[in-house]
C-alpha cells in the first residue's frame, strides 16, 4: 500500500477510535494529511479524497486480525 | 476474515435515545414549570396575594428571570453532555459492529435510521448552543468533532452520491502503488 495513504488511514483509525478532546485532536492531525495532498494535488476534491479515506478505512479494518470486541445489546 | 455480528445494538440505542429526548423535555418542562407556578392574586389578603405581590416587584421579577435563565443554561450544558454520552456510545457501536464486521442488510438499515436521527439531534442541540448568548464555545466545538464523526460513519455506508468504485478511482491516481 501507498505510505501516504497507509498514514491517512492509520490517522482516521485514530480518529475513530477517539472520543471527545482526542478526537478533536486526531482530527486535526487527521486533516493535516489530507492538506498535504491536497497541496500536492490541488485540483482534488476535499471532500472526495475525504470520502475515499473513509471508504478505505473501512476495507483495511475488515482485513484486521486484531478488531474492537463488538458491542451486545444493552451492553 | 469478515466477522457476522448477531445483533447491532442499533434498536437499543434508538431507545435510549426516544428515553433520554422524553426524560429531557420532562425535566425542562419541570424547570420552566417551577417558575411559572407563583402564585397569582386572588383579589385578597391571603398570603398567596401577599406572595403574588412581592414577586412581582421589579427587583424581585429580574431575579426570578436571572435565576430560570441560569437554571436554563445549566440544565442545556447537562442535557447535552448527555448526548454528547449517547453519540459516544451510537460511535463506539458503529464502529464495533459495522466497520469492523459485516453487517447484514437488515442491520445495515437500522444503521441509517439510527445514524440519520443522531445527526438530526446534533443539529437541534446545535441550534440551542451555537448561541453568542449561550457562549460555550468548548461544548459547540465538542458537538463539531462528533457531527464530522457521525456524518462519517453515515457516509461509510449510505452515502448514495459517492461510490466505492469511484474511491478505488480516486485513490489509485492519488496513490499510486
Amino acid at each position: 500500500m501507498n505510505r501516504e495513504l497507509e498514514s491517512l488511514i492509520l490517522a482516521w483509525e485514530n480518529v475513530s477510535a477517539s472520543k471527545d478532546k482526542e478526537a478533536d485532536t486526531h482530527l486535526a492531525e487527521f486533516y493535516s494529511i489530507i492538506d498535504k495532498v491536497i497541496e500536492r494535488c490541488p485540483n482534488l476534491s476535499r471532500d472526495d479524497l475525504f470520502k475515499s479515506v473513509i471508504i478505505a478505512h473501512r476495507k483495511w479494518a475488515l482485513k484486521q486480525d486484531s478488531r474492537p470486541p463488538a458491542i451486545p445489546p444493552k451492553a | 476474515m469478515n466477522a457476522e455480528i448477531s445483533s447491532s445494538g442499533v434498536p437499543e440505542i434508538q431507545a435510549q435515545a426516544h428515553d433520554l429526548d422524553r426524560r429531557q423535555k420532562e425535566e425542562l418542562w419541570s424547570v420552566s414549570h417551577s417558575f411559572k407556578s407563583l402564585p397569582e392574586s386572588r383579589g385578597d389578603d391571603s398570603p398567596a396575594r401577599v406572595a403574588a405581590e412581592i414577586c412581582e416587584q421589579p427587583v424581585i421579577r429580574e431575579r426570578r428571570n436571572i435565576d430560570f435563565q441560569a437554571q436554563v443554561h445549566d440544565l442545556t450544558k447537562r442535557q447535552t453532555e448527555q448526548w454528547f454520552d449517547w453519540m459516544d456510545r451510537i460511535l463506539e457501536i458503529h464502529r464495533s459492529n459495522f466497520v469492523f464486521r459485516e453487517p447484514t442488510s437488515a442491520q445495515l438499515e437500522e444503521h441509517k435510521t439510527a445514524l440519520r436521527l443522531a445527526i438530526d439531534y446534533c443539529n437541534s442541540i446545535n441550534a440551542l448552543i451555537d448561541d453568542p448568548g449561550f457562549n460555550e464555545p468548548d461544548l459547540v466545538s465538542r458537538l463539531q468533532v462528533r457531527v464530522r464523526q457521525l456524518q462519517a460513519a453515515y457516509d461509510t455506508f449510505h452515502d448514495t452520491t459517492f461510490s466505492a468504485a469511484q474511491a478505488e478511482d480516486l485513490l489509485n491516481r492519488v496513490f499510486p502503488e
